[in-house]
């Protein structure tokens, strides 16, 4: 019963300070602030650390929970290494989502196969890798900062047919991004945290080979 | 004939010629409304494949034809957007458009995520089926975990209770994936299709015209409003580029210039034609009777045409010209007679002098328009008739309606001109006498022209090449490749058409041939394709993969999903299970935004058989696809069958007129003997050949429209012979045969002048023919009876 009165504070918080940063569109003066927090984002070529994955089905009252470690490569693309609860790496790039399962099996589409998918993973790395361009073309963006220097931003897709798969993206952090929470189509939040990031560390042979 | 019997007679044929003139008349007012074609592609034969394939290709043409796109681009996207949207606005609601895409409407995502869980058993891609033989559940409930724990995962998870093997997103995701590929450049902005370059955003906007829509220019259509509306945009924004493609858009261009062309080319020909005929009878009664004969001539083709058509293609007209220049000349020869012979005969007597010559002429001509309503291309047998029917209301004017006319007032000072006539006739004899004293002479001079002209015809370049028939305009080509660059859709103008007994047939064999279409992706035969199997598989894959999955999600499977997602029941899989395969057809109720492609793929059915079209993309190596046609798969190449469609027709129409020559022979066998018919027939004979020749020597390659121009001064060539020979080479019937071949020469030699290549070639032709048969038909009195 403790376990779930806290998780019900917890989701009901979040609920406040995504709503919070809702009502906080972007004006003139934000604006540069934006564009210091996004350009700080975007000051590492690679970043790299953990995350944590919680993947909510509130149809059946579920968290799907996944850890890891990542890497965001500037104008690379992102890897998602996914160690629980089993092994499996995504790679996204321009132009190719990649899957490697445990067992070696790997599946790949190709972005100039699939626009929407294309279009989709497009705003996906736009979003990790703080791509303002990107952010101000295909998102209303919201944003605000709190007393400890914690910045939050609230992006909602300007298009109803991405909204259909993400209606809304809440990104916050204080050096570099820590936290997303990208509720889809249907109302569910996946919230991402990333933890022990550093950045500056170059891509392995292996990393760069899977996102080239 | 006493003068009251005379009398009767030119009363009962101007009733005659007042009777069948209203009725043809009427028969064109009964035609109404008077539909114009201008569709370019009702130029092209049709395809010389089998009945069956021939109807659904045509099918499919029909479909594909009206599609059109428009792309509004701006370097500043907004202004675009602000355009693109007033372009819309303009044109949203106009009858003749259907299927209007504009604005992308978020309901499509969810009718697609609809429509892939339905038919979420159906609809899965081969290679995930494969994976599914080999890994069974195991894979499966792998597949979904990935899915659901995986990085960026979109798979939606609301139905885990009824799909835990998140089956419909994998559909989703193969059927995207195959309908996606239509453009790869497009992109979702503002909820609008935008395509880029380096210097602008293009907004898309597409619809199709509805089935009879008119693509002529000039009359209030769905294309003149695009025009205008493009144009207005750019008068306001001069940064604004408008690209826009689509078949109906070259008819609207092609049926644009060809209106202004009919205009010029006639008020030229006509302009030329009396100051001629001004100049030469000095008297406004001839010109005003000889435009009468024209405009009554003109009428009445346009009548018969459309009663027996239905419609007139816009080249038909331009063509029409031409029977100015044709039926000018029973005029001229009668109103030559009438206006300058000394002795000044009434038209019944005018007639009579002229008469054997003139029924000659025309049954002649008659009979190689004739011969063309047989060649197997409807635009070659609307052009014939449109000129018989012309020719013959003629040659029913001079006849019957100016054999009733009084003897001339005054007779035509026509002294300078007979004076000259007479000095080149006597040229003519010279020659004449020399090659009849001299036959080694005669014999040389036969040699060297022979020769010449076999090296000339030797030089030419037989055949048609579609692709140099017809030159967009600058502007047209422009927009062309910028949006092919844009869109790059990577079609090729050659496709399979695929035909079964039966719907599944056409799905099986379809089915069977992608699968020889992937190996050939693989080899880089090509990049893509686009078939509607890959939407909806035949039904035996369908069951067969409702099987595997079935067994793949065995009970044990299944609660342990269960288990893993945390679900208690699994009643509602169990009762999505229970209800069994729901089948896709080609004709199931699809998303609209799948329709429109499918529209184009399934054709259906024609006749007793069924057809689907299979479109190669980005095809790299274009000389295998014939090779990949086989049983009930039939590779169309278009562009090539249209061209030899077209040398075939050239030969079946050359031969159609051979025959009819032949006939024209034994008749003037019969009247004068075999060396008088041969020395009128070899005339247009050698005429041609030296047109032919001359071609060679210009280097112009000698096509199917060239062939079509011989053929015309085969018929009309073999008047000047005929007139000559019945005149017996006086001045006075030389001076008719210069009118007439300077009246025709003027109306063909300025088609010449036509922007439309068929067009041109086609006057050329006849041009050089007519002029060779004048200059050559003194040879044809020379001898016989």
């Amino acid at each position: 019963m403790k376990l779930f009165l806290a998780m019900f504070l917890c989701l009901t918080l979040s609920s406040m300070a995504f709503a919070d940063v809702f009502e906080s569109p972007l004006t003139a003066e934000r604006s540069k602030e934006l564009a210091q927090v996004l350009s700080a984002m975007q000051q590492q070529k690679y970043l790299r650390g953990s995350f944590r994955q919680v993947r909510t089905v509130k149809k059946i009252n579920r968290d799907f929970v996944s850890t890891g470690s990542f890497v965001i490569a500037d104008t690379l693309g992102i890897l998602w290494n996914m160690e629980k609860p089993f092994q499996s790496l995504t790679a996204i790039t321009c132009d190719k989502m990649l899957q490697k399962n445990a067992s070696g099996a790997v599946s790949q589409m190709n972005m100039k196969d699939n626009a929407v998918f294309g279009q989709v993973s497009q705003t996906i790395q736009g979003i990790f890798s703080g791509n303002r361009k990107m952010l101000e073309e295909r998102f209303q963006i919201f944003f605000e900062t709190g007393k400890d220097g914690l910045w939050t931003i609230g992006l909602v897709p300007k298009e109803s047919v991405i909204k259909k798969q993400i209606s809304s993206v809440v990104l916050s952090g204080h050096k570099w991004l820590e936290k997303v929470t990208l509720s889809d189509g249907d109302g569910n939040p996946i919230l991402y945290e990333f933890s022990k990031v550093e950045g500056g560390i170059s891509l392995t042979p292996e990393e760069s080979a899977l996102l080239r | 004939m006493d003068k009251p019997e005379k009398k009767r007679m030119n009363k009962w044929g101007i009733l005659l010629w007042g009777i069948l003139h209203v009725a043809i008349i009427a028969l064109g007012l009964n035609a109404s409304p008077w539909k114009i074609d201008s569709n370019l592609f009702s130029v092209l034969p049709p395809s010389q494949v089998s009945a069956g394939l021939g109807d659904a290709d045509a099918e499919l043409s029909r479909r594909t034809m009206g599609q059109m796109t428009v792309l509004v681009g701006h370097s500043d996207f907004e202004k675009a957007k602000a355009a693109a949207d007033e372009f819309d606005r303009a044109l949203r609601g106009n009858g003749q458009l259907e299927k209007v895409s504009y604005l992308v409407s978020d309901s499509s995502m969810d009718e697609a995520r609809a429509f892939a869980r339905e038919y979420r058993y159906a609809l899965q891609g081969e290679a995930f089926m494969d994976r599914v033989r080999q890994g069974g559940g195991a894979f499966l409930k792998q597949n979904a975990l990935e899915k659901i724990y995986g990085g960026f995962s979109m798979a939606s998870l609301e139905n885990l209770d009824e799909d835990p093997f998140l089956l419909s997103a994998q559909a989703f995701e193969d059927v995207l994936g195959n309908l996606s590929f239509m453009s790869k450049n497009v992109e979702l902005r503002d909820e609008r299709l935008v395509l880029r370059d380096s210097l602008r955003t293009y907004v898309m906007w597409s619809a199709s015209l509805v089935p009879g829509a008119s693509t002529f220019g000039g009359d209030g259509s769905a294309l003149q409003i695009i025009e205008q509306k493009i144009s207005e945009l750019k008068a306001v924004d001069s940064a604004l580029v408008v690209a826009t493609t689509g078949v109906p858009f070259h008819s609207y261009e092609s049926s644009s210039r060809a209106q202004l062309e009919v205009a010029v080319i006639s008020g030229v020909s006509i302009v030329l034609l009396l100051l001629l005929i001004l100049s030469t009878y000095r008297s406004a009664v001839p010109l005003a009777l000889t435009l009468f004969s024209i405009g009554v001539a003109i009428v009445s083709a346009l009548s018969v045409s459309w009663t027996l058509f239905g419609s007139i293609h816009i080249f038909t007209f331009v063509f029409g010209t031409s029977v100015i220049g044709v039926s000018i000349d029973y005029a001229i020869h009668f109103f030559t007679g009438w206006k300058i012979r000394e002795e000044r005969l009434d038209g019944g007597g005018e007639r009579g002098l002229i008469f054997k010559g003139l029924v000659l002429g025309f049954m002649t001509t008659e009979l190689s328009y004739l011969a063309l309503t047989f060649a197997p291309f409807p635009l070659l047998r609307q052009m014939a008739v449109f000129s018989m029917a012309g020719l013959a209301s003629s040659f029913l004017t001079i006849t019957l309606l100016f054999a009733a006319l009084p003897a001339a007032r005054t007779r035509a000072p026509a002294g300078f001109a007979l004076g000259a006539v007479s000095r080149v006739l006597d040229g003519y004899g010279t020659i004449l006498a020399g090659l009849k004293t001299k036959r080694w002479a005669s014999l040389a001079v036969a040699a060297v022209i022979a020769a010449g002209a076999a090296v000339g015809v030797y030089r030419v370049q037989w055949g048609t090449d579609l692709k140099s028939l017809y030159t967009m305009s600058s502007e047209r080509l422009a927009q062309e490749r910028l949006s092919m660059e844009l869109l790059d859709f990577g079609s090729s103008g050659s496709y399979f058409l695929v035909k079964g007994s039966s719907v599944q047939e056409v799905l099986e064999r379809e089915h069977a041939f992608c699968r020889r279409l992937e190996r050939e992706r693989t080899d880089g035969v090509l990049q893509n394709y686009l078939a509607i199997s890959r939407f909806v598989p035949p039904r035996s894959v369908q069951q067969e993969n409702f099987e595997i999955l079935s067994r793949a999600m065995d009970s044990l499977t299944v609660a342990e999903m269960h288990r893993e997602l945390g679900l208690r029941s699994d009643s509602a899989f169990r009762a999505s299970m229970g209800q069994g395969l729901k089948v896709l057809e080609p004709e199931s109720k699809l998303p609209a935004n799948f329709e429109k492609l499918l529209n184009s793929l399934w054709i259906g059915r024609i006749g007793d058989s069924y057809y689907s079209a299979v479109m190669p993309l980005h095809v790299q190596d274009a000389a295998k696809l014939s090779g990949l046609a086989g049983d009930g798969i039939y590779f169309m190449d278009k562009v090539n069958q249209i061209n030899e469609n077209l040398t075939r027709l050239s030969l079946t129409a050359l031969a159609l007129v051979g025959l009819a020559f032949v006939l024209v022979f034994a008749v003037l066998l019969f009247i004068y003997g075999f060396a008088g018919a041969f020395s009128i027939m070899r005339i247009p004979v050698c005429a041609s050949c030296l047109v032919v020749a001359l071609f060679g020597y210009l280097g112009i390659p000698f096509n199917f429209f060239a062939t079509v121009g011989i053929i015309l001064t085969l018929g009309i060539g073999i008047d000047y012979s005929l007139f000559f020979k019945e005149g017996r080479g006086s001045p006075l019937t030389v001076l008719a045969i210069a009118l007439s071949a300077l009246t025709t020469i003027l109306s063909f030699g300025s088609l010449s002048f036509s922007g439309f290549s068929p067009v041109s070639t086609f006057g050329l032709s006849v041009f050089l023919g007519i002029l060779f048969n004048f200059i050559l038909s003194p040879f044809a009195g020379s001898r016989g009876k």
